[in-house]
């Protein structure tokens, strides 16, 4: 028994050794979050986000640091912002997506930044911002298959005889009962809590494709690439599902204002592409070679990306 | 399976401190918090139901099947989204006090029924005999049926703390940072599902299966008290 302790207690000092090596993809990144933070005021009191950090690269945990500073992503630079431009304290309050509109709801959180789409519900419940736009996160959606069907499939008929998955009250799901539930030979009724357990239903060969957003989808198919391919079909997908927005108390319109000011400035500035950049090399999704920084994390070429 | 096997040790080279040093010690805070506040508030709540104050008797009884009736996913539910609009200060404090404030009554409700029923099952017989020989009511019960009904109440309370450590597996809902919100912040960088649900069970299980060798050691001590 005391050998088999001293045996983990070894294993997880020599864990925690390798942990703290490695090179480090927040460059640009850190870049931005300094040129939004510089100068900002705590006048107005504190303006407390909610966000499920889960879903890089647009919100998610940096495992080497501690606290608020270990959230980050494309939402957290813009929670930055938004408290910049509004002169408040940032609080981030991590919690799941699920939670996060009941924090917006009772009160608990002044807004939720979260990789929200719009949808009619969403609006009937809560004040939503302007449409911000997180590079192709939201616009491309698509359908993820196995690395052996890779590119196999352009038109909605290639699916048939196909089980298609997706996650509950998301985009995809919606997307996929509208493209594909005239169609009796595709199976669409795969529905998995969240997106990790249906690229796993993926793997197993439960299911044969995942509707995804493209951004997702980069991710995913860089953790197992051996595995896991885009098949080569994109949604269309209607302008108003494109972007993202922010969830506001219902009610709430003097926040709201301020915060589509605020988007307004940042839209006009053309932070969005840049922040999705720098996220995307954050989150190892691309490096920062492809998307043209230097190892400073300063941009040097523009890129057709 | 070498994918799966290789996809774990990467995790747990590149992560491998969420898990072992945030997730295993928020984990074994949180229990502990809930089963020792549990444990305390679980005997007042015992002690209430049995005493002569009729109403906090009907309320800690509501309270008891309120809390046992309801999912604890819920509860933190209205823990952190309802308490702080009744204690508005606790809107200045982390989520993890409200979280462990929910922990604590549910835990305690559980705890007052295990004392409930320990004390119960010590035989009737022995309150008469101790009360015909002159001793007053509170010593009867200090002294002759606690200590019988303690070595009723420790096994039972022993699967209650077991269940505590996989409970707070719920508080991740709130990031509050124990094993399962290690996962969820794993899994959301490196979509990796399976691997990581792998490794907060081992570490789930080596957690509740040390507590179990424990326990049944400190069973082996009462009998032979």
């Amino acid at each position: 028994m005391k050998k088999l302790v001293s045996m983990i207690m070894a294993a997880a000092m020599a864990l925690c050794l390798c942990a703290c090596g490695g090179e480090s993809p927040d460059k640009a990144y850190n870049n931005y979050l300094k040129e939004i933070t510089k100068g900002a005021s705590t006048a107005n009191g504190t303006l407390t986000v909610a966000l499920s950090p889960d879903f890089a690269p647009m919100e998610f945990y940096d495992a080497s640091k501690k606290g608020d500073a270990a959230i980050v992503g494309f939402d957290v630079l813009l929670a930055n912002f938004l408290a910049k431009e509004l002169g408040m304290k940032l609080t981030l309050s991590p919690m799941s997506f699920e939670a996060c509109m009941a924090a917006v709801q009772s009160g608990k959180a002044d807004i939720s930044i979260s990789g929200f789409s719009w949808t009619m519900e969403r609006a009937e419940n809560y004040e939503i911002t302007d449409w911000y736009e997180a590079g192709d996160n939201e616009t491309e959606q698509v359908i993820i298959v196995k690395k052996s069907n890779e590119n196999k499939y352009t038109k909605a008929e290639s699916f048939a005889g196909m089980k298609i998955a997706y996650q509950g009250s998301s985009l995809q799901q919606q997307l996929v009962k509208e493209t594909f539930g005239q169609m009796s030979d595709v199976d669409i009724n795969n529905v998995y809590s969240d997106i990790g357990a249906a690229v796993e239903a993926l793997k197993s060969g439960k299911v044969d494709a995942v509707a995804v957003a493209k951004g997702n989808g980069d991710a995913i198919i860089a953790n197992a690439p051996n595995d896991i391919a885009f098949s080569g079909f994109e949604f269309d997908v209607d302008p108003i599902y494109e972007n993202n927005v922010c969830l506001i108390q219902k009610g709430n319109t003097a926040l709201l204002e301020k915060v589509n000011a605020a988007l307004a400035k940042a839209k006009e500035a053309g932070y969005y592409k840049v922040w999705y950049e720098a996220s995307q090399i954050y989150s190892s999704i691309k490096t920062a070679d492809e998307l043209g920084y230097d190892e400073n994390g300063v941009k040097i070429t523009e890129t057709a990306n | 399976m070498e994918t799966f096997i290789s996809n774990i040790i990467r995790i747990m080279s590149r992560y491998g401190h969420v898990f072992l040093l945030e997730g295993v010690a928020y984990t074994l805070l949180l229990s502990l918090i809930a089963v020792a506040g549990g444990s305390v508030l679980g005997a007042l709540f015992a002690f209430g139901k049995r005493g002569k104050i009729p109403p906090l008797r009907i309320l800690i009884n509501a309270l008891v099947e309120i809390v046992r009736g309801t999912p604890l996913l819920l509860q933190l539910y209205a823990g952190v989204f309802i308490l702080p609009r009744l204690i508005p200060a606790l809107n200045e404090l982390p989520d993890i006090v409200s979280v462990s404030v929910v922990l604590i009554i549910n835990s305690a409700a559980y705890v007052s029924e295990v004392i409930r029923s320990g004390i119960q099952a010590v035989d009737i017989g022995q309150t008469e005999a101790a009360r015909s020989l002159g001793l007053s009511e509170r010593t009867t019960m200090w002294n002759v049926v606690l200590p019988q009904a303690v070595k009723n109440i420790l096994p039972a309370l022993g699967n209650e703390f077991i269940t505590v450590i996989k409970e707070t597996s719920l508080a991740s809902t709130f990031y509050v940072g124990d094993l399962m919100t290690s996962y969820l912040k794993v899994r959301g960088n490196t979509f990796l599902t399976l691997e990581c649900l792998t490794i907060v069970g081992i570490l789930y299980f080596i957690l509740t299966f040390t507590l179990s060798k424990l326990l049944a050691a400190a069973e082996r001590r009462m009998k032979h008290a």
